[in-house]
């Protein structure tokens, strides 16, 4: 039977290309919209590292370039404390850069003959309170730590994995040199060492649809000799359940009357939350235009099988005479279009599993690629036999003594 | 001939309901997309109020200091466009203005985002605003640093719910502006005009700006005519050539030019080359290659609706090539009865783009987004339809023009 | 006018060959009312067929008015069939979405005249095969010999000089197929049009001047 139906698959080839043509183009459609599905469905449902719940972030703003930290970190040391004074603030904290905005700091580290390209951020001593971050090992850095030569971090998981060899991470040592010219010639070395005092098992301050990859959260100094390692420009303030937002306004005029020269936002992380999630939404625009275009190519192939049927009402019909049951003959229209899905998606099937290849689509992962393309196939073979059903239903109406009269 | 073509043509689509429903259903559907999509476009870049002059002004944005380690680029500062962009040739008017910041407003008990830009009197003379209170800062108010400020009308609304702005005050980051004016609202795709909260350029906490060669600042130069393009551009490239590159020991060459919402778009999706060029013409490749993958998959459709159609209607053309019609007559009737399809397609899809427009409108996605199916996108809808009649008919009624009269005839093709 | 010398035809698909006729001579004079018969499958529309110019013979020459017609392009094929020959056919083959009127207007639209001047052309045809108060019906509205006189009348409103008709009563009942054979003969001496007449019948074969037998794609008599 598979190969009679094989047989009339090949013969009638140049009617079939074109309907197998749309069919491998709606699989292609579908595998795209699926991959990216899966692609931000598996960064979304991965652990963001940190609550956002009740934290107000504090954007700092000098002039209009960044601020230098000699200006800014030894303001930061006076905000904490008088911050953590107020009512309804829980606990403060320092970072590079407020969580949700989209700015990045990376570079890439070697140990030995590892290497790799680290997130790195900076958080004060309390950013792990602030922040409900929790450690899988070791210690948040603290005053502890002051004077002892090395820039301590927490990393996570990823990092441990991608740089240190054995062992859990924590003391591993990461040195790294940088030349830096000088202003009339020459170069400067600078050596720095940075020491693993802690491990989260993820952290990822861009949001929900940040790529997971090795992070460190460095602890900057906020006085004494300054760098531009120390970057800072976002405090983080964990306020009690239930405050007013009418807070907001208070806690701004009070930055203000200690600092002046600033400029300051305020704005609740679960707000910058929303914002972010928000600016996502019109992703889902070509997924609706997907599918609409899926329904129209439904719609085709029911009317192409449709009129292919009545074309083939004496065939049908011989066959019938001849002893085929009613099921037989749907069975046999249903087989034809799954056949003809098959060979579209096994096409479809080869020409994607290339797409890793040419490097051009870093994101698809065997986590996302082998979704997807289970999944496009089995809807792809789904919405033909749905196109299917209809025809054949009519092909089983046919009389075999009208069929026949045909002829 | 062509009464009793478009007659047949109807009859036909009347019908068989089922296959001119999935074909206009497909078309319409189509048309409508791209139509929304131009209208979104040319919301762009299409030359709409307030920026009236769009077609001869170019805008300075992006300045690349480039060394052979290190580079450094972003927006330029208030040095670098005074010493090299300022007495431009050709250049009827410069102004200078800063990217918009996100403030907060705490007024009338809420708090109010705001997108807040800071100008100089230039840019109120090149762009044309609708100024329903007021009017807009001016030349002293920018000199003098005065904290005035013009707002739109959504902000007026916002703030100050209860009627008139003009004198009131904004307080955003412990300074207090008084409104000069209000605008009405122009839409967040209009980069350069978009803000909610317009100040002067030099109402600032600290005057650090002014010492800056990368900062926040873009420059817009309203040319004499397109024609003063070119010399503008050769003598901007020719300062910067000569100019005294900052920080000798890190960069040896300073890149910026001077571009056209089109290139500044190019530079942003797709990127720039070695010199910092925006590349254009991939944008271009870009939308053209978007447009024809986005119609393969409706056309491919369509073109298999049609063969059907048509394979149903054998008998017809076996009669027609047995009185005397040839291949050419065939072809003639069948993509003129492409073009009624895909005109009542077409139709319908305007209509459908009209409430998509809205809707992708009503979304909010695009911040006072004002579009309309105007009739440059109506245009733009016609020419795709045609596009498309030509791509989805002529296959089907190729094939239809090749069979064999003798064949049909008999009724072997069945 | 229409001479077929040596002809033979066949068909090949992927592996199978079938001979439909072979070493056929034929020659149909102008005014003259010819029948072909045979039993099914015997070749006989494929021989109307080669005489009608919609198919080519795989070997021998078709000649009109003496020309072989075996190298002409298909534009200057359409032509001839347009001018010289009228087609009818068993299943009447009418457009069921024209009215009458414009079915029999088809072969007039394939030449150069104005709209009134067909429409004249097609009203005098419909009147001339008695349908006159039919012109504006479907089709469908219309009975199977009312439907066949129809095909008749687009049959000759381009005036040509040979009718081809495939069992043009095969379809009837004896009646309404005996009121067609009397307007195919009353065309045959009033007008000279030629006609080759394929038939299952002998009492209308008998009526014709000459019968052509064929017999597995051979001419038998």
């Amino acid at each position: 039977m598979t190969r009679h139906l094989l047989k009339l698959l090949w013969n009638r080839r140049s009617a079939n290309a074109l309907v197998g043509l749309e069919v491998l183009v709606a699989f292609l459609v579908l595998f795209a919209v699926l991959a990216a599905a899966a692609h931000y469905w598996d960064y979304y449902r991965r652990p963001l590292g940190f609550d956002p719940t009740d934290v107000w972030a504090v954007e700092i703003e000098a002039g209009t370039d960044m601020a230098e930290p000699s200006a800014l970190n030894p303001a930061v040391a006076r905000f904490l404390p008088e911050l953590r004074s107020m009512e309804p603030v829980v606990d403060a904290a320092a970072t590079i850069w407020a969580p949700y905005r989209q700015a990045g700091w990376t570079t890439t580290w070697s140990v030995g003959e590892r290497s790799s390209d680290v997130r790195l951020f900076n958080g004060s001593d309390t950013l792990d309170r602030v922040l409900g971050m929790e450690l899988l090992r070791g210690r948040w850095f603290g005053p502890e730590d002051d004077g002892s030569g090395r820039t301590p971090m927490v990393v996570n998981e990823a990092f441990v994995d991608a740089l240190v060899d054995d062992g859990d991470g924590l003391g591993q040592v990461i040195v790294d040199e940088d030349r830096n010219p000088l202003p009339g010639g020459g170069e400067e070395l600078v050596r720095r060492e940075r020491v693993i005092v802690g491990v989260v098992e993820e952290f990822r301050p861009k949001g929900e649809l940040q790529k997971p990859e090795p992070s460190a959260i460095l602890r900057p100094r906020l006085e004494g000799e300054l760098s531009n390692d120390d970057y800072l420009s976002a405090l983080l303030l964990k306020m009690r359940p239930g405050t007013p937002a009418t807070i907001e306004q208070t806690v701004n005029d009070r930055l203000l009357s200690m600092a002046p020269e600033f400029s300051f936002r305020l704005q609740p992380l679960e707000a910058a939350r929303t914002e972010y999630l928000q600016r996502l939404t019109p992703l889902l625009v070509p997924a609706l235009i997907a599918a609409f275009l899926l329904l129209m190519v439904a719609l085709g192939l029911t009317g192409v099988l449709w009129q292919a049927v009545t074309q083939r009402i004496r065939e049908l019909g011989l066959r019938r005479a001849k002893g085929a049951t009613l099921a037989r003959i749907r069975r046999q229209i249903l087989a034809e279009t799954l056949l003809l899905t098959l060979a579209a998606t096994t096409l479809g099937g080869l020409l994607v599993l290339q797409l890793p290849f040419t490097g051009w689509f870093p994101q698809l992962r065997p986590a996302v690629l082998i979704p997807a393309l289970v999944l496009a196939t089995a809807v792809t073979a789904l919405l033909t036999s749905l196109a299917a059903l209809y025809p054949s239903w009519l092909a089983t109406r046919v009389e075999p003594a009208e069929a026949l009269r045909w002829e | 001939m062509l009464t009793n073509y478009l007659k047949l043509a109807l009859k036909v689509l009347a019908r068989r309901p089922f296959f001119t429903f999935v074909s206009l259903f497909g078309i319409s559907f189509t048309l409508a997309v791209l139509v929304t999509a131009t209208a979104v476009l040319d919301h762009a870049f299409g030359p709409l109020a307030p920026e009236v002059h769009r077609e001869r002004t170019l805008f300075l944005d992006y300045l690349i200091l480039e060394g052979e380690r290190s580079q450094r680029s972003g927006s330029p500062g208030w040095v670098f466009l005074e010493r090299y962009v300022r007495d431009l040739p050709g250049v009827e008017e410069m102004s200078v203005y800063s990217e918009p910041r996100r403030v907060f407003a705490y007024q009338t008990g809420e708090k109010s985002g705001l997108q807040l830009k800071r100008t100089d009197a230039a840019y109120w003379r090149i762009l044309a605003f609708d100024f329903l209170e007021g009017g807009p800062l001016a030349e002293a108010d920018v000199d003098g640093g005065a904290p005035v400020a013009v707002i739109n009308e959504t902000t007026r609304d916002r703030l100050f719910p209860d009627g008139t702005a003009l004198d009131r005050e904004v307080l955003v980051e412990g300074q207090a502006f008084r409104v000069v004016g209000v605008v009405a609202d122009v839409s967040q795709l209009r980069t350069e005009p978009y803000a909610d909260l317009w100040v002067p350029l030099t109402a600032t906490k600290t005057s650090q700006w002014m010492e800056e060669f990368h900062g926040d600042l873009h420059a817009m130069l309203l040319a004499e005519s397109r024609e003063a393009f070119g010399p503008l551009r050769a003598e901007l490239a020719a300062r910067l050539a000569a100019a005294d590159v900052p920080q000798p020991e890190r960069f040896d060459r300073m890149l910026a030019y001077a571009l056209e919402p089109f290139e500044i778009a190019s530079r942003e999706i797709v990127g720039s080359d070695d010199d910092g060029r925006p590349a254009t013409r991939e944008l271009q490749a870009l939308l053209v290659g978007a447009l024809l993958l986005f119609l393969l998959l409706p056309s491919v459709n369509l073109i298999n609706v049609n063969t059907s159609r048509i394979l149903e209607r054998a008998p017809e053309i076996g009669v027609r090539k047995a009185f005397g019609a040839s291949c050419h007559d065939l072809l003639g009737q069948f993509l003129l009865e492409n073009l009624v399809l895909t005109l009542v397609g077409g139709a319908l899809g305007l209509l459908l783009s009209v409430f998509a427009v809205e809707a992708v409108a009503a979304t909010g996605w695009i911040r006072y987004a004002d579009l309309q199916v105007n009739l440059r996108v109506f245009a733009w809808g016609v020419c795709f339809m045609v596009l498309f009649a030509l791509l989805s008919g002529l296959y089907p009624a190729w094939r239809m023009a090749r069979l064999d009269p003798a064949d049909i005839l008999r009724g072997r093709s069945l | 006018m229409i001479r077929l010398e040596h002809v033979q035809k066949t068909y090949r698909t992927d592996r199978i060959e079938t001979v439909a006729l072979t070493d056929i001579d034929l020659d149909v004079e102008k005014g003259a009312f010819l029948s072909i018969m045979g039993p099914s499958g015997c070749g006989k529309s494929t021989l109307l067929n080669l005489m009608g110019l919609l198919d080519r013979p795989s070997e021998g020459t078709v000649r009109l008015d003496g020309e072989a017609v075996a190298s002409w392009e298909d534009k200057r094929l359409a032509r001839l069939r347009n001018q010289r020959i009228g087609f009818i056919f068993q299943s009447f083959h009418l457009i069921p979405d024209l009215q009458v009127v414009d079915n029999v207007e088809i072969p007039l639209l394939y030449r150069s005249s104005s709209a009134g001047e067909r429409r004249r052309t097609a009203l005098a045809a419909i009147e001339r095969v008695g349908l006159g108060s039919r012109a504006h019906h479907f089709p469908s509205q219309l009975s199977g010999g009312q439907q066949q006189r129809v095909a008749v009348a687009r049959a000759i409103v381009g005036r040509p000089d040979l009718l081809l008709a495939d069992e043009p009563t095969g379809n009837l009942d004896s009646h309404m197929g005996d009121e067609i054979m009397d307007l195919l003969e009353e065309l045959n001496q009033e007008h000279g049009t030629a006609v080759v007449m394929v038939t299952h019948d002998e009492r209308l074969a008998g009526r014709t001047q000459r019968t052509v037998r064929l017999f597995d794609g051979r001419q038998v008599a």
